[in-house]
């Protein structure tokens, strides 16, 4: 008798304590952590690589001689350089470069002009120009 | 006397040539600058200097803008000025147009001056010289100034500045100028600080400074172009392909770093790649090679560097590159296992236990073609590494939606867990795109053998699994990025 109290109890716990469970929602799209390498799942157009390109495009400026000097691509410290060659400033430049996917600008330098681009779109457009503010 | 004719031609042309050149200041844009809604902007990155004086539509002189200053109520001279870039002045008049803006003030004054060049002044400029001075009606007159190059600069051959000065008292009115004109050759460099231009130590006389050049004492040779541009970057490969394996990515791991060397001409004259093998987690003989993606094997001049151990599908042709590829093709090494020899037990510096061996580094020099119109630049490179699987010519190995070569066996594709698709440009990736092989662009450890990747690179599924918007710097040796006892880290 008194076992069956006492399964009878349990037997009410168990019911009470089950109706909190959640109940899983199939709607609900938990993300899953793979385990294993196999297991990932990505986008097809993922392409896998720590790098990626940027177009560049650099905008000559009219000169009343022609100047020439090295155009540098680089990290903001000069560490990395990703491109140089020598150009005319009025020559108009289409290069493609390979950056580290985690960067978020170029330093371009032209001789003793330099500027700081983001790289956070895949096309950048650089000039030779510094925006300096009118005066009243 | 025919030849004294021409010559005597020849010299008036190069006179007249020299009388010529003037200097405008328009404060218009040049039609083939870049779009600037500020054309001020644009006259500063070509040496013009403004000190409070702005450009303005309003009440312009000439076409759709000229200069203005200031408020001109301070008799100060230097209250606001314009200077002109560097020039080499000839003779004749300066000339400009100058009003105010509006018709009030006691008195308004435009100064013309010029400035020698000093080395060791700050700017470079040494002490200003006045030589004219005009005095306006309080009016809104447009008034034409005409006045000589001073005799002590003109034709002098050395590099000037001229400024204009504008002051005067009371009211408020403005001073605009526009239409410049000053005789002289532009001297100026804007790209080295708007100094004046100067001869450049160039030892080797191909056009690029000796302290830009790579190779300052060869002219052939300018600058380095280096992949990855700091350090090494790292390969990993997976060789049971068109099988899956089991991820450890260390079947094959190459450290790699090329420089493409260009001259001053920036077409490519050479590629320097070093090729360091680390680790051969495998018992296949896997051969390594690259494609250069585009670029016909005529392109090459000659390789040197390779390492063969004569295996029987090598075929190169007189310049290094494979025969019967559509684009050049280097095979690096044609036997993994002979370049890093197994210092006993499975594998090559995949088990720890097992002793280690130095790696092993292939340095190849490769050069181009530099005929006029055949040269390659920078951007025409896309390198494309492999594996060649156990000896097997036709079974390549790429990087996900890597090309494979001509001699690559097509028949391959689609097979096992293989889920590639050359129509659709797929190649080398599974039904759920996963890849055989990865490319790091920086030198990072790899896997103890059997040991899964994501395993050891804890951010890897985070960043795969984004897409690889999440933990693009997986890689890197942070806190919590790794696990180390399932990294071969000698």
């Amino acid at each position: 008798m008194r076992n069956r109290k006492i399964i009878g109890a349990l037997v009410i716990l168990v019911m009470a304590f089950s109706s909190c469970l959640k109940l899983p929602n199939p709607t609900e799209e938990k993300p899953t952590t793979p385990v294993k390498f196999g297991e990932i799942k990505t986008d097809p157009n993922f392409n896998w690589t720590t790098t990626r390109i940027v177009d560049i495009e650099v905008l000559g400026l009219s000169t009343r001689t022609p100047i020439y000097n090295t155009f540098k691509l680089s990290t903001k410290d000069k560490a990395s350089v990703f491109y140089q060659g020598k150009h005319a400033m009025s020559e108009n430049i289409a290069l493609k470069i390979t950056i580290p996917a985690v960067l978020d600008s170029v330093l371009m330098e032209f001789g003793s002009i330099q500027k700081t681009y983001s790289v956070a779109n895949s096309k950048v457009t650089i000039d030779y120009i510094i925006n300096y503010p009118e005066e009243e | 006397m025919k030849k004294l004719i021409i010559l005597f031609s020849l010299f008036a042309s190069l006179n007249l040539q020299s009388i010529a050149q003037t200097l405008t200041l328009t404060c218009e844009n040049y039609a083939s600058s870049p779009s600037t809604s500020n054309n001020r902007n644009y006259d500063i990155a070509n040496c013009w200097g403004f000190g409070g004086v702005s450009y303005t539509s309003s009440n312009k002189i000439d076409g759709n803008y000229s200069t203005q200053s200031g408020s001109a109520t301070n008799l100060n001279p230097t209250s606001f000025w314009l200077k002109s870039p560097w020039i080499k002045p000839g003779s004749g008049n300066i000339k400009l147009k100058t009003k105010l803006n509006s018709g009030n003030g006691t008195s308004r004054f435009l100064r013309l001056a010029y400035i020698p060049y000093d080395a060791n002044a700050s700017y470079k400029e040494g002490t200003r010289v006045d030589f004219f001075t005009h005095t306006f009606t309080i009016s809104t007159s447009v008034v034409e100034i005409s006045e000589a190059i001073p005799s002590a600069i003109a034709n002098s051959g050395q590099p000037f500045k001229i400024m204009a000065l504008m002051y005067g008292s009371g009211g408020n009115s403005r001073i605009m100028t526009d239409s410049w004109e000053i005789p002289g050759t532009y001297w100026a460099d804007p790209s080295n600080s708007c100094y004046p231009l100067a001869l450049i130590a160039d030892a080797d006389s191909d056009g690029v400074a000796d302290e830009d050049d790579g190779y300052p004492n060869d002219a052939t040779k300018a600058y380095n172009n280096y992949f990855p541009a700091a350090g090494f970057g790292t390969l990993m490969f997976e060789d049971l392909w068109p099988a899956t394996g089991d991820y450890d990515f260390n079947d094959l791991v190459l450290d790699y770093r090329y420089n493409l060397v260009t001259n001053a001409n920036n077409k490519v004259v050479e590629m320097d790649a070093s090729v360091v093998t680390r680790a051969i987690g495998a018992s296949f003989r896997n051969g390594f090679a690259f494609q250069m993606n585009g670029i016909a094997p005529n392109k090459i001049v000659s390789t040197t560097g390779p390492k063969y151990h004569g295996a029987s599908w090598l075929n190169n042709a007189a310049n290094g590159t494979e025969n019967g590829q559509t684009y050049a093709n280097i095979i690096v090494f044609d036997d993994a296992q002979k370049v890093l020899p197994s210092p006993g037990g499975s594998g090559t510096n995949v088990i720890p236990a097992n002793g280690r061996v130095a790696p092993d580094t292939t340095n190849l020099v490769i050069t181009f073609v530099t005929t006029s119109g055949q040269e390659l630049q920078v951007s025409d490179f896309d390198l494309n590494p492999y594996i060649i699987v156990n000896q097997i010519r036709g079974k390549e190995v790429h990087l996900p939606n890597g090309v494979p070569s001509t001699l690559h066996n097509a028949d391959w594709f689609g097979t096992f867990q293989d889920d590639s698709k050359p129509n659709e440009g797929k190649y080398y990736k599974t039904k759920n795109n996963l890849p055989w092989a990865l490319s790091i662009d920086s030198s990072i450890p790899y896997t103890h053998t059997t040991n899964d990747l994501i395993d050891a690179y804890l951010k890897f599924s985070d960043w795969a699994q984004s897409n690889g918007t999440l933990y693009t710097d997986w890689y890197e040796n942070k806190p919590g990025y790794r696990d180390t006892n399932k990294l071969f880290i000698p």
